[in-house]
Order: structure tokens, then C-alpha cells, then sequence
């Protein structure tokens, strides 16, 4: 049974790690997991349960330490086996997840992008 | 300002969707959010959401699910105008600057309204 991966709908610096982060992850794994936005489950929470996945172990994937994603499925009487937080793959200062109208984020780098893909690996296993 | 609602999703066309919304918006005058903050229950961002000036706000999707717009209903903010992208499979530079168009063509339309 394939495991269901939760991404929380993070904004500004941190959404840009994290669709890095989540298409090389992707590559990596997706024999064995089923993607989900946390925000699709937010307004359709079925699609979850409908989808296969094994409703036990489900990882999510939050952008910052708020874990949008964790809360969106406790809203739904669900809970993550396990949960990454971007923050811990970080070594600098990143911007919190806000509307924004800039988006020049020189400081993203590869390394930081993979330490976030092996953590998220990790929590499959 | 116009406020440029997007889904919150990472598919490939979720990613291109981003994508092209950085790129608009590193030209106009436009801010993009997510609903997912407000749908987890954080109070200051569901009030920024309940606030939107509704003309001032559209909605941009990936796919048909609409997270975006239907994010946004969930809060009582009817758009100003809606647009579902085409389903693009794969992450390119090509696709990110047929969905830059494809939104940038939308925003002058919902302009001129």
C-alpha cells in the first residue's frame, strides 16, 4: 500500500525550497507514495481516505514550523505517523510563509534543498 | 494591489503555476497568496483572507479542484474572476512561459472589466 504524502501550500522562499525539494523527492519515490496538497485536502478531505493510501502511516510536509499541513488534517479528525519540518533542514534565516509580491531568493541553495529531500526520505522509511 | 490567489499545490503544474505566477508578479503590481495557512486555522491568516477586497482578488488554478478558489469560498471571498490553467505534465521553461502568458492574458481581461 503506497503512503500518503501531505505538502502543506507554503508561500514566499520557503514554497520555492520546497517544490525543489518535492520534485526530486518525487523522482525518488513515486513507486511508493501518493502526493497530496495539504490545501486539496482541505477543502475535499475524501479525496484522502478514497485515494488507497494507507490512512496509518501518513508523512506530511510543512514549509515552516506552524505545519499547516498537520493541522489541516487534525481539522479532519486525521493524524500524521510522521511529519518533516523545512525548518530542520535549514542553516540560515528564511522568510515566514506570508502573501508577498517579491520573490528574489538568491540565498536558495542545492545543498539545503537536499538535506530537506533526505529528511522527507527518511520519514517514508 | 491585486491580490493573486493560487492553488497550494506541488504537481508539475502546480509547480509551473508558481512559477509563472513568480514571474507576473516580478512585473506587476500583484501579491500571491495561498489559502493553506487559513485552512489550517491560523487566525491572523484567515482574517487576512476574510479581508480580501473581493475586486480586487482572482483566483489562479491548477487543475480543476480548484483549492484556490474553492480555498477562498471556504472563507466567503467570491473572486473577482477565476482561471484553471491547462493541465501541463511536466515542469519546463516552455510550459512556465505558456501559463505566464495564459495568466498575464487573464489579468488584462479581468482588468479591463
Amino acid at each position: 500500500m503506497r503512503k500518503g504524502v501531505i505538502v502543506c501550500g507554503a508561500n514566499g522562499e520557503r514554497s520555492v525550497i520546497l517544490e525543489k525539494a518535492v520534485e526530486q523527492f518525487a523522482k525518488k519515490n513515486q513507486s511508493r507514495v501518493v502526493q497530496f496538497s495539504a490545501c486539496s485536502i482541505g477543502v475535499s478531505p475524501l479525496m484522502l481516505s478514497m485515494s488507497g493510501v494507507d490512512m496509518a502511516r501518513l508523512v506530511t510536509v510543512n514549509g515552516c514550523r506552524n505545519r499547516c499541513a498537520d493541522r489541516i488534517l487534525e481539522h479532519n479528525a486525521l493524524k500524521a505517523d510522521r511529519y518533516c519540518v523545512l525548518d530542520d533542514a535549514l542553516q540560515r534565516e528564511v522568510g515566514g510563509c506570508k502573501a508577498t509580491c517579491s520573490f528574489d531568493f538568491p540565498h536558495i541553495n542545492d545543498e539545503e534543498v537536499k538535506r530537506f529531500v533526505a529528511i522527507m526520505t527518511k520519514a517514508l522509511d | 494591489m491585486l491580490n493573486l490567489v493560487i492553488c497550494g499545490g506541488y504537481s508539475p503544474g502546480a509547480r509551473v503555476l508558481r512559477a509563472a505566477a513568480r514571474n507576473v508578479a516580478h512585473c506587476d503590481e500583484l501579491r500571491v497568496i495561498t489559502v493553506c495557512p487559513a485552512l489550517a486555522g491560523l487566525e491572523k491568516q484567515i482574517e487576512e483572507i476574510r479581508n480580501l477586497d473581493p475586486t480586487c482578488t482572482v483566483a489562479v488554478d491548477a487543475c480543476e479542484g480548484g483549492c484556490g478558489n474553492q480555498g477562498l469560498a471556504k472563507f466567503g471571498v467570491i473572486p473577482k474572476a477565476m482561471l484553471v490553467l491547462p493541465k501541463f505534465p511536466m515542469v519546463s521553461e516552455k510550459n512556465v512561459a505558456e501559463a505566464e502568458t495564459k495568466i498575464r492574458q487573464f489579468l488584462d481581461e479581468v482588468c479591463l472589466k
